[in-house]
């Protein structure tokens, strides 16, 4: 029996930043194995899984969920042993103060994040928030240690274990986008129910945050007939206006916009309808930022769209989500794919 | 003929990403004199003619090359992101356009031709405004009413005609696209070319040359030359530009997202010589032509263009001098015979 929830706790908690994505590649992997007949991992690490259709020939759908977290990396060490952090991923400096991290050098070594107490700031500094620059990883090892066992370059990761809220809410760190991970793994296990003529090739994708690089890649090898990209979106929250957000627990967001393909646009919602379960629509002006916007472009163009889970505090380590979204939107992409009909998908060639 | 042909062209909407109507016109246009006319996955339209043109004459340099043509077809719009409970608009841009420049500007909607208006919040400074502070008002009183005539996701073109100024000077809110497509589309029409020929009218240029990416890959062209409008400096206190209205069709050097090899530069420059028509020299950091993402396909495409030039580029009010796009037609025209 697939434990969705149970799996994304595990795969959230796992360290993996864009370019160190492995130990998540073989959760995955692992998770997915029962539900495929085909893994492995591409040249530049995305761990593809394929699911081939009833019989040949049907349409060739690819699915892409990333596997990169937003992280640091170590910019500086100084005399005294304190390491100094540069982005890999956006994380926002106002929510790393105080935070416990993993450093990963020769060994994995934890750290909590420091900055110079208010006591001792100037009233000027007190009014801002303090800028990457100015926080720095506090190993408490000798500084000797500190030179023996880490270097410039070597990654940071916030540690966070999946604290259960009320109801089906979770909130933990990489939810962004280890959420759409597990949404991918329910719909392979939901199509082992479904009569599908469609080979499913389920990319884990790397490199997202720093632009969306291993699903360029994975798309272009494997030249599907039709993309969908699964990724968060932002989840309201008190101080945004509704137009911005979306709700939590209200069904998967399905995205349309000048980047996305209209007609698929329009079978996910009328799949959607036909399953009687509710959806969000959210509307991008231009680039959406997920792998969706690259698939979409490579070689002569491949129909993509683009499906969400919404989510609370997102590049934060407490990202926030309910897990019926999750399940929805695996359920949601499955009976949208076992129901693709070759006619269907030969039209969206032609605009 | 010309004047007609952009008037037909700019009454249609064409958002970016939602192009159908547009293309549809578009092809209506070269149905007759294409030889092939097809769209693919990102809205592109193509126009192909194969090189059997001239038979008669002797085997030439052009002789089984492919030429790729590309004009955006795509113009500046208002995506509809959210129907507030009053049935009023939000809205955010998709192209280069100014928020505060769109006070009261009229719109259409692109799927059921509804106008709108648009307004600003009061609270706002004039310098302060940004799209948040904009709404669509479409004249109903409720969400639901809004619902019969617009939904999310949809786009909203400014709805204003072409005008004639003079004989030669044209107004008009999407001549930056239309203009190089009527370049391309009367270029059809007349041109004698040993090679083959595709046209591209490009969707969703405006939202990063998406289109004429998947259109070069998909046709990989020996040769490309890119269409564009690009800002004329020849008004007051314009920021630094080589490009004058009237000084006739310009020959890219230079813009945002693309250099021109010298040797191809040339190349347009002789034929433009030999059928006797002014010329001016774009360097334009500024703009963006489709040029740069053809160039930058597969392992290369030999790339050069032309750019009309355009005053009050980024207004609703745009500005082509007819002598500049016929001078185009021309220049492009002599260069596909030459080739």
């Amino acid at each position: 029996m697939f434990d969705g929830k149970e799996w994304l706790c595990r795969l959230s908690a796992i360290d993996g930043t864009a370019g160190d994505e492995m130990r998540v590649a073989e959760a995955v992997i692992e998770a997915a194995t029962p539900y495929v007949d085909e893994t492995y991992v591409d040249s530049v690490g995305n761990a593809v899984l394929i699911r081939r259709g009833h019989s040949g020939g049907g349409p060739r759908v690819m699915l892409a969920a990333h596997m990169d977290e937003i992280g640091l990396l170590v910019r500086e060490i100084d005399d005294a042993g304190f390491l100094r952090m540069a982005q890999a991923g956006g994380f926002d400096p106002r929510a790393l103060l105080g935070q416990e991290v993993f450093v990963h050098g020769r060994e994995r070594l934890l750290g909590i994040i420091g900055s110079k107490p208010p006591h001792l700031s100037t009233a000027t500094e007190r009014k801002k928030s303090v800028p990457l620059q100015d926080l720095f990883v506090d190993l408490g090892l000798p500084c000797a240690d500190v030179h023996r066992l880490v270097q410039v370059g070597d990654r940071i990761t916030v540690r966070k274990d999946v604290v259960p809220l009320l109801g089906e809410r979770l909130a933990g760190k990489a939810m962004d986008d280890r959420a759409s991970l597990v949404a991918m793994l329910v719909c392979l296990e939901e199509l082992t129910h479904l009569r599908c003529s469609a080979e499913v090739m389920a990319v884990a994708t790397v490199q997202e945050e720093i632009g969306c690089k291993g699903a360029e890649v994975a798309a272009y090898t494997l030249s599907p007939d039709l993309a969908i990209a699964i990724d968060v979106c932002h989840g309201e929250t008190p101080g945004i206006s509704d137009d911005r957000v979306q709700r939590l627990g209200e069904g998967p967001v399905v995205t349309f916009g000048p980047f996305i393909h209209p007609q698929l646009f329009t079978r996910l919602c009328d799949t959607a309808k036909r399953m009687r379960l509710p959806i969000q629509i959210e509307v991008a002006p231009g680039h959406t930022s997920t792998d969706a916007d690259p698939i979409a472009t490579v070689q002569a163009g491949v129909p993509t769209a683009l499906v969400s889970i919404a989510l609370r505090y997102m590049h934060t380590a407490v990202e926030t989500l309910d897990y019926g979204d999750v399940v929805a939107t695996g359920q949601l992409l499955a009976h949208c794919i076992a129901a693709l009909e070759p006619a269907f998908v030969e039209g969206l060639t032609c605009y | 003929m010309m004047k007609e042909l952009l008037e037909g062209l700019i009454a249609v909407s064409g958002g970016p990403g939602q192009e159908a109507s547009i293309a549809a016109a578009i092809r209506a246009q070269v149905q007759t004199i294409a030889d092939e006319v097809y769209t693919d996955v990102l809205g592109n339209l193509y126009a192909v003619l194969h090189a059997s043109h001239d038979k008669e004459s002797a085997a030439g340099e052009g002789d089984g090359k492919t030429v790729m043509l590309v004009a955006p077809m795509d113009e500046p719009a208002l995506l509809v992101t959210d129907i507030g409970e009053k049935g009023f608009l939000r809205v955010e841009p998709l192209g280069q356009l100014e928020a505060r420049a769109l006070i009261g500007a009229r719109v259409r909607v692109g799927r059921t031709g509804r106008l709108g208006v648009v307004g600003v919040s009061e609270k706002v400074k004039l310098d302060d405004v940004e799209f948040a502070h904009l709404f669509v008002d479409i004249g109903v009183g409720d969400a639901d009413a809004a619902q019969q005539h617009v939904r999310v996701g949809d786009t909203a073109t400014f709805a204003y005609h072409l005008e004639a100024q003079s004989e030669e000077v044209l107004i008009g809110h999407a001549l930056s696209s239309r203009a190089p497509c009527a370049v391309l589309i009367r270029t059809l029409m007349q041109v004698q070319t040993r090679a083959t020929v595709i046209a591209v009218f490009t969707a969703q240029s405006l939202v990063g040359s998406r289109g004429a990416r998947v259109a070069a890959y998909r046709i990989a062209p020996d040769l490309a030359v890119a269409v564009n409008a690009s800002p004329a400096s020849d008004t007051p206190d314009a920021l630094p530009g080589s490009l004058r209205l009237g000084g006739g069709v310009a020959i890219k050097a230079l813009d945002g997202g693309m250099v021109v090899a010298p040797g191809l530069r040339d190349g347009l420059l002789a034929s433009a010589r030999a059928v006797e028509v002014t010329t001016q020299i774009e360097v334009s950091p500024r703009a963006r032509s489709e040029a740069g993402a053809v160039f930058l396909t597969k392992t290369g495409v030999p790339t050069c263009g032309l750019a009309v030039p355009m005053r009050h580029a980024g207004t609703l009010s745009q500005m082509v001098d007819l002598r500049d796009l016929d001078g185009a037609i021309a220049v492009l025209t002599a260069y596909l015979r030459d080739l």
